[in-house]
């Protein structure tokens, strides 16, 4: 099966190499039959990297240890649901699902408008399968998953040997999560890839309207969403399984996956400027490389051992290959900026600086300076090292407190922007929409400040957020009233068709409110303590805030590849019984030397409880520490509501009875049909 | 009997640990604030304060240097100063503010804020003064304003 996984890869060089070669010269020559023969060509390649990584899975499910990758991520007594994991668990297998995502990616988009976009296509096919291209010489010159496994002594030949098991999994990531968050971020970052195919290929065939904008609006919004919640599942996936309390701690590989979906937050607004008002089409083109780019340099920064994380994969020499691919990107794609600058005009002219487009613009600054604060915070221990030889440290206390004042800026502008018109927004409107919001979003501050509110970037987050929340209430509750008042519809019922007959706008809306509950929940970790305990005894007693806890046992368990010292604590809070509480410490075989703690969270709407247990050396006393987390679970709360708005923007407009849809007239020759 | 004085004890307990957990916190609260500043050196990347992780080689040890300084009364300064010295300035969680080229870390993306936020402005005036020599000459429509938000009321909103 190792073979068959090589020749795939083998083939998909081959195959990826065709479909470029004859999407170009198809295009150039006009012939119909090559520019298919590359959309087959980028549709095979898609099969071979398939057959890959399922080779891969079927090397991990069958315990073949004669793979070095198998053997350094997998053991006879994995689980079956990690042994899939495990096929991205790792440097060579994760490179290899991401070249996976990319080529299905691919397939999908180029089947789906194999009759549309013929001026654009062959070089989307191009831009795509040259991703690939770069990404299948990776596996099979520099990191190759089917690597045999063996022993070279200097100048004899390569002794092949099958250990009879593997050195496990990584233990944190044996964790359910580590199943799904992968997946999700992947699907995330390497989406970029097609909204950045269908720019360049705007910009190659001239065709640089909002043909392109509007053809990918559909894969941006997926992969942006997708993104998001693979973040936030990242985030739950650190906070019951790291231990330290706190779901996201500003690591590298954090910042990775971070940066493009700011860029691309960024973007999914100002595509809204160019498809309402024809402008900002340069800034479009270079947002969207900069998403790319970000997904590629963020790949390449958790591989290549430039920066220390503790989330990183294995240091390898793949960083020069990754930075060689950045640089060709940004260069082709700025010189290709600079080439069809006159078609890149704008069509129509800014409005007032109190407007709609104007909001955008200073939201698409404040995400692209976070996106630089995290870049810069990320960087800045290399270019500290490049300037004075001293690699210092740039962690938590610098990011919170750069990015958390960008951040509460940013909200501000999330209700600001929607209310805004187009143009100009009047005196009187500005009024009627502000007033009242920010009335009650100051007048709440004061109880919230005596509450014990008392931090300033939380009282001015919450505040911040429910300003914003108001304005969003009021705009449903507006736009419903009006819809009721004008088809006698009820209420709630208003709601739900106004929300679908202008999907993306209200489907925003929610996404805006996932945010302020997604502020709430990041605001009370301002309010977080933590308690430690050592050498807590059977019986013992303790009280953390209005909770009482009591050890009420420790004892030994086993699961199927590990040991683990457990602890049973009752948990009270004013005398009442909330809940038994049973963390553990965990200890797998193969590479685990330390052990890992596989924490107690009590959660409720107001805090959490959150016990780690460090496990006992006599079997009747142990450390613990406590954590008192007030209003976490608004951030997963945040994250649902974020999706499922998400999953509103991407649903079709349902058209009133009656009404025709009216074709969008052509601009500059552009073609008419839309694929959204 | 039991039952009359096992009520008053367990408040006596809790009361006493109470007090207990309240000056352990009080202590904790420097160790924490301190801790927060530092790294732990065991190649978690955690902060001192943050870092649990079981038989760490590193912060029970660090931690207990820590104290050791707290209760010897040394300001943050000091205390952060004299760690660096030991471990180098890795085991600073945060570039410091002493020399232009770390305190450049901080201001960076403000002067980033600022100058985009200057950009954007120019932008906006560059566009809004073309917009006033080529446009043709404005009709007062803010009379008509309310009338047509009352009507844009009466149906559903668009982008």
């Amino acid at each position: 099966m190792a073979q068959l996984g090589q020749f795939a890869l083998a083939l998909s060089l081959i195959v990826a190499f065709y479909a470029i070669v004859a999407s170009l010269i198809g295009i150039r020559a006009r012939n119909d039959k090559l520019i298919a023969s590359g959309r087959n060509a980028a549709i095979g390649n898609c099969i071979a990297v398939s057959t890959a990584i399922f080779s891969l899975a079927y090397l991990f499910l069958t315990n073949d240890f004669s793979v070095s990758y198998v053997a350094a991520h997998s053991s006879l007594d994995l689980p079956l649901h990690f042994k899939i994991s495990s096929v991205w668990g790792g440097q060579e297998g994760s490179l290899l699902f991401w070249s996976w995502i990319l080529t299905v990616y691919s397939a999908l988009v180029i089947f789906q408008n194999r009759n549309k976009h013929r001026a654009m296509m062959p070089y989307v096919t191009a831009v795509l399968m040259g991703t690939s291209l770069f990404f299948t010489a990776m596996h099979l010159f520099v990191a190759n998953p089917f690597k045999l496994g063996g022993i070279q002594m200097p100048g004899g030949p390569l002794s092949l040997f099958r250990p009879s098991d593997g050195a496990g999994l990584n233990p944190l990531l044996q964790d359910t999560l580590m199943v799904i968050h992968p997946p999700m971020l992947y699907i995330g970052m390497v989406g970029f890839a097609v909204p950045y195919a269908f720019a360049i290929a705007a910009l190659m065939s001239r065709q640089l309207g909002d043909t392109w904008i509007r053809t990918t609006r559909r894969w941006t919004m997926v992969t942006w969403g997708v993104l998001a919640i693979g973040i936030l599942l990242g985030g739950n996936w650190a906070y019951h399984e790291l231990g330290w309390g706190g779901f996201w701690a500003w690591d590298p590989v954090e910042n990775a996956s971070l940066m493009p979906w700011l860029i691309g937050t960024a973007y999914l607004h100002s595509v809204m400027v160019q498809e309402k008002k024809g402008m900002l089409k340069i800034w479009n083109v270079v947002l969207i490389v900069a998403a790319y780019t970000m997904s590629i340099f963020g790949t390449m920064i958790t591989r290549s051992g430039l920066i220390d994380s503790v989330h990183a994969f294995a240091k390898s020499d793949i960083g020069g290959y990754f930075m060689a691919f950045i640089v060709v990107t940004v260069a082709g794609a700025a010189y290709l900026i600079v080439d069809r600058l006159p078609y890149l005009k704008p069509e129509s002219q800014m409005g007032s600086i109190v407007s709609r487009e104007s909001s955008f613009l200073f939201n698409n600054l404040v995400l692209l300076v976070s996106c630089f604060a995290v870049l810069w915070g990320t960087m800045f221990p290399v270019i500290s090292e490049w300037y004075n030889g001293n690699k210092i440290t740039v962690g938590a206390p610098f990011f919170n407190g750069v990015n958390v004042p960008i951040a509460i800026f940013l909200l501000f502008l999330t209700g600001v922007g929607p209310l805004l018109a187009w143009r100009k927004a009047s005196t009187n409107s500005l009024k009627r929409n502000f007033l009242v919001p920010a009335g009650i979003a100051l007048a709440s501050g004061v109880p919230l400040y005596f509450l014990g509110v008392n931090h300033l970037y939380a009282w001015l987050s919450i505040v911040m957020s429910i300003f914003v929340g108001i304005t969003i209430i009021r705009e449903f509750y507006k736009g419903a009233q009006a819809r009721a008042y004008g088809t006698g519809e009820r209420f709630h019922e208003a709601i739900v068709n106004l929300t679908l007959r202008n999907t993306r706008r209200y489907g925003g809306y929610v996404i805006h409110f996932g945010f302020v509950l997604l502020f709430i929940g990041w605001s009370g970790q301002a309010f977080s303590e933590k308690i430690r305990l050592p050498e807590s005894k059977v019986g013992q007693a303790f009280q953390f805030h209005q909770y009482q806890m009591r050890v009420e046992e420790m004892g030994v368990r086993n699961g199927p590849n590990y040991a683990a010292q457990f602890a049973s604590v009752s948990l009270y809070e004013y005398g009442k019984k909330l809940a038994i509480m049973s963390p553990e410490w965990r200890k797998y075989g193969g590479r685990d030397q330390q052990g890992t703690t596989e924490v107690a969270i009590h959660s409720t709407l107001k805090a959490d409880v959150y016990l780690v247990f460090q496990g006992s050396t006599d079997g009747v006393s142990g450390d613990f520490t406590i954590y008192y987390n007030p209003l976490v679970m608004w951030v997963w709360i945040g994250g649902a509501v974020l999706g499922i708005g998400t999953v509103i923007a991407l649903l079709p407009n349902r058209q009133t009875s009656g009404k025709k849809s009216v074709p969008v007239k052509a601009k500059e020759g552009e073609e008419v049909e839309h694929a959204v | 009997m039991n039952t009359r004085y096992s009520g008053t004890i367990r408040k006596l307990v809790i009361v006493a640990f109470l007090a207990a957990a309240s000056s352990l916190e009080a202590g904790a609260d420097r160790l924490e604030s301190v801790g927060n500043g530092l790294i732990c050196m065991c190649s978690c990347n955690q902060l001192l304060s943050g870092c649990e992780m079981i038989n760490c080689p590193s912060a029970p040890k660090m931690r207990a240097e820590l104290k050791q300084h707290i209760d010897a009364g040394e300001d943050d300064k000091t205390i952060l100063a004299s760690f660096s010295a030991k471990y180098g300035p890795k085991v600073l969680s945060a570039p410091g503010k002493s020399n232009w080229f770390d305190l450049s870390a901080w201001v960076m993306p403000f002067v980033a804020l600022f100058g985009g936020g200057i950009a954007v402005v120019i932008f906006l005036k560059h566009f809004r003064t073309r917009e006033a020599v080529e446009a043709p000459q404005q009709v007062d429509v803010s009379k008509y304003e309310g009338e047509i938000e009352e009507e844009l009321r009466k149906l559903t909103p668009e982008d």
